[in-house]
């Protein structure tokens, strides 16, 4: 019995630190724009789209550009480069993670919120 | 009337009958047939009011009664009847009246069953007594006033057969993974262990099923109608369906392993419960509100999220407790069976499907697991990529090694056993080699890949034999080989993909990904209104029409997708540009940019309170062009609603108008806007991606389900209690 436990012991010992180390570098803290430019790494930063007339796709880069402004108020011109989520213009509020590459943030993921209570909605992934 | 009256007499009944039965259930003595009687009437007379509730919310839904709220916001009058019967299960109130409707049904059957009947059913209408609570406290029948002329109609998105189905083929799955779960808490009760696992198992199966066959509809429908090009999105809502899928296999697992007489008893019965406490679980982490702001399905908390986590805490605090109490018990009975070589295979099994639905969980739940620690923060789906790799791949070389009944390893067979995996070894390096070739490079990759061939392989030679000489058993084989295949269809597609966004001007040839695409401008389909797009490929052309369609003020877009042999063609439609709107351009203080013929110079910005104490944005842009330099001053000034910009002209006449200016980073957007565009052209942005091996996934997928639909066929037509 007592091997048993031993070995059982040394299982969830390892088990948790595989699962500490993975959900640690994994983390990504929501924090505003001014807290992830002075950070490195992922963020993810729940803001609000305005001058909505402008999101577009630039031909150069081939990144959509838009404009987001979180809590704060602190603006940030985003770029992401992939396809653009079903009901984008009509999110309430998105969540971008990524972060600044110079005077922009670069979005690598693009979650949207929508205002209706339960409806399946719509996710963009690289 | 007639929905709210049924939802106020199911709730009644089902706590009279619940109170019967656990009268009969403590009394334990002889059962008396008359009380026995009164409590199923009782029983039945739930059901029926709660399927009159169902009906009536049908009719309702059909006849327009938009008097009720949920017919005003998930209806409209112009939806086709197929989907007004959809809309019954497209709010929450109307899904957990499906749920209640459902699970009431089964229980019919219960409640004709002689085997731990009372306590069965007393921890059976636990849940429907909290289920038509919650109709009670949040009804689908509560009405508005004044009564609105017309519905606000069905989410689009929702418009598709698959999301027709889906939701009532999940809540199909929570309503039989129920049954287990009261079976193995009336078996640990009266201590007929073994009885009431096999009771449960037939259930467990058919519950996997229905619950494993929603998920794959659901992921379908991402694919086929929500344009990322995905089918997981690691949202919480779909974490919280495939944890109790998982713990739902151990469970199925550790009952056959059970029947066939190995020391399964204690896993079997605790998987049993914790598989629907975790369904209940999904459900509070759905509706209650708790992880809400982690989610991309913005659930809001309501009047039920408190009886929610009752519900739960019931189901566990109960379950903890009497498995704790019957623990030692249960061990008596499995050192009665020999350890054996499946008996290991077993717990290896459970181990590493535990791990997952765990690592799933703490994924789920780790904004709340965070915000223990004071940060608020998540986790994003590489947690899961990088966690999954290796139980998954544990899991494919289980399934490889189980395929054989038992490894002789013994030094006089060993020759026999490695003789056998000749074949295998050469199927795996030949795919090896072949993959290599087509550029898979990463090492994580060709683990996999080898993990996976080798279960293929194996289990592939399990399937023949067993199609030769026990048909019986293929099931089972054939699931295995199913899911082999999808997480290979997986594989292929998530690392071999390729994706481009490309511009396609109007009438103009554009090539992506080998294909060549022209853009033909809007075509109106009978409703959804599309973007047509010929697609050529060497040679072979053909017409895309990509959803493209306004739903009110909401713009809907919906990928195209074409399917070959060897892989998906997925055009996903972004947008369309009129280039007389001409992109916008940034720029940052001291830096400069060129367009056309114009040099652009950001000099300098100034913030100033301009005329009527307006506040003004002012900047300095210095112009080259034709060797001359111009300086401009543009702005913008503060009004009631924002700012207005006050723009210049150039010296070619085109009007420089800024759209934003940050006087903080200092940068600012701008557009310039040509005078002379009689050369309107649309540009429609698509994005391309070339997915291959997906006809893999959705043939795994397939098998998948076809090998447990067969094992669930099995499970209830022959039906020896071994």
């Amino acid at each position: 019995m007592s091997k048993k436990l031993v070995i059982g012991l040394i299982m969830i010992i390892i088990f948790s630190a595989y699962a500490f180390y993975n959900f640690q570098s994994a983390l990504s803290p929501y924090s505003t724009f001014t807290q992830a430019a002075s950070r490195d790494g992922q963020t993810q930063v729940l803001a609000f789209l305005i001058d909505k007339e402008n999101i577009a796709y630039n031909r150069q880069t081939g990144s959509l550009n838009f404009t987001l402004q979180d809590e704060e108020g602190t603006l940030a011109f985003v770029t992401y480069r992939g396809a653009k989520p079903n009901n984008f213009e009509h999110a309430e509020s998105v969540v971008v993670i990524g972060s600044f590459k110079g005077n922009h943030f670069e979005a690598e993921r693009l979650l949207v919120k929508c205002p209706s209570k339960y409806e399946e909605q719509v996710e963009g992934t690289k | 009337m007639p929905g709210i009256v049924g939802i106020y007499i199911a709730f009644v009944t089902a706590i009279l009958s619940g109170m019967l039965f656990f009268f009969l259930a403590v009394r334990d003595t002889q059962i008396n047939s008359k009380q026995i009687n009164a409590a199923r009437l009782l029983y039945h007379l739930h059901v029926l009011s709660l399927v009159i509730a169902g009906i009536y919310l049908f009719y309702a839904l059909l006849t327009h009664k938009y008097e009720y709220y949920y017919v005003y916001a998930h209806s409209g009058s112009e939806l086709p009847v197929g989907y007004l019967i959809s809309a019954f299960w497209a709010g929450q109130q109307g899904t957990l009246l499906l749920w209640a409707i459902l699970s009431a049904l089964i229980g019919l059957i219960l409640v004709e069953k002689k085997t731990l009947l009372p306590p069965l059913m007393v921890f059976y209408l636990v849940s429907q007594i909290f289920l038509s609570l919650f109709l009670l406290l949040d009804s689908p029948f509560k009405s508005v006033a004044p009564v609105p002329s017309s519905g606000s109609g069905l989410n689009p998105l929702l418009m598709d057969p698959f999301m027709v189905v889906h939701p009532p083929i999940i809540f199909a799955g929570y309503a039989l993974l129920a049954v287990p779960c009261c079976y193995a808490l009336a078996a640990l009760c009266k201590k007929e262990f073994r009885q009431g696992a096999m009771e449960a198992l037939p259930w467990a199966v058919t519950g996997w099923f229905f619950l494993g066959a929603g998920i794959i509809i659901g992921g379908a429908w991402a694919y086929r109608v929500l344009g990322w090009g995905g089918y997981w999105g690691w949202d919480p809502v779909e974490n919280a369906s495939l944890v109790p899928w998982l713990t739902a296999g151990i469970t199925v697992h550790s009952l056959l392993a059970l029947r066939a007489g190995l020391r399964q008893i204690r896993s079997s019965l605790f998987f049993c419960i914790i598989t629907y406490i975790l369904v209940i679980l999904a459900t509070v982490i759905t509706r209650s509100g708790v992880i809400a702001e982690f989610s991309v399905h913005a659930f809001t908390e309501t009047v039920i999220s408190p009886f929610l986590t009752a519900f739960f805490l019931f189901y566990l605090l109960l379950g903890l407790i009497l498995f704790a109490r019957r623990f030692q018990e249960l061990g008596h009975i499995s050192s009665d069976c020999k350890i054996t070589q499946r008996n290991i295979l077993f717990l290896c099994l459970t181990i590493i499907l535990s791990l997952m639905a765990l690592l799933i969980l703490i994924g789920t739940l780790s904004p709340l697991i965070a915000g223990l620690t004071g940060q608020i923060a998540g986790v994003n789906e590489n947690y899961y990529l990088k966690t999954g790799y290796l139980p998954l791949l544990l899991f494919f070389i289980l399934l490889a090694v189980c395929s054989q009944p038992r490894w002789n390893l013994k030094r006089s067979n060993l020759r026999k056993t490695l003789t056998a995996l000749v074949i295998p070894i050469i199927f795996v390096l030949s795919v090896l080699y072949l993959a290599v070739l087509y550029g898979l490079r990463s090492w994580s990759d060709l683990l996999s890949l080898t993990a996976i061939t080798a279960a293929f392989c194996l289990a592939g030679i399990d399937l023949i034999k067993a199609i030769k000489y026990s048909r019986r058993k293929a099931g089972g084989k054939l699931a295995h080989i199913g899911l082999i295949l999808m997480f290979a269809g997986i594989l292929f597609s998530s690392s071999l993909q390729e994706s481009k966004i490309i511009f396609l001007p109007k009438d103009e040839k554009v090539e992506a990904l080998d294909f060549n695409f022209e853009y033909q401008g809007y075509f109106e389909e009978t409703g959804k209104g599309g973007l047509q797009v010929l697609v050529e490929n060497r040679g072979d052309g053909f017409l895309a029409t990509l959803p493209y369609y306004f739903q009110g003020e909401r713009l809907m877009r919906e990928p195209y997708i074409k399917r070959y042999l060897v892989r998906d063609l997925y055009l996903s439609p972004l947008e369309l540009q009129g280039v007389s709107e001409t992109e916008q351009l940034v720029i940052e203080k001291g830096g400069y940019l060129v367009w056309k013929n114009y040099r652009i110079y950001f000099r300098n910005l100034a913030l100033n309170k301009g005329d009527q104490s307006a506040l003004m944005i002012e900047a300095v842009v210095d112009l080259i062009s034709f060797d001359q330099v111009t300086s401009i001053y543009i702005a913008l000034r503060q009004v009631d609603d924002g700012w207005e910009p006050v723009t210049a002209t150039l010296p070619g006449g085109e009007e420089f108008v800024p759209l934003l200016i940050d006087s903080n980073q200092g940068v600012m957007v701008f557009r310039i806007e040509e005078n002379d565009c009689c050369t309107e052209q649309e540009i429609f942005v698509m994005e391309v991606k070339s997915k291959p091996m997906v006809g893999l996934l959705l043939a795994g997928s397939i098998l998948l389900m076809l090998g447990t639909g067969l094992a669930v066929w099995r499970r209830f037509t022959s039906f020896p209690l071994s």
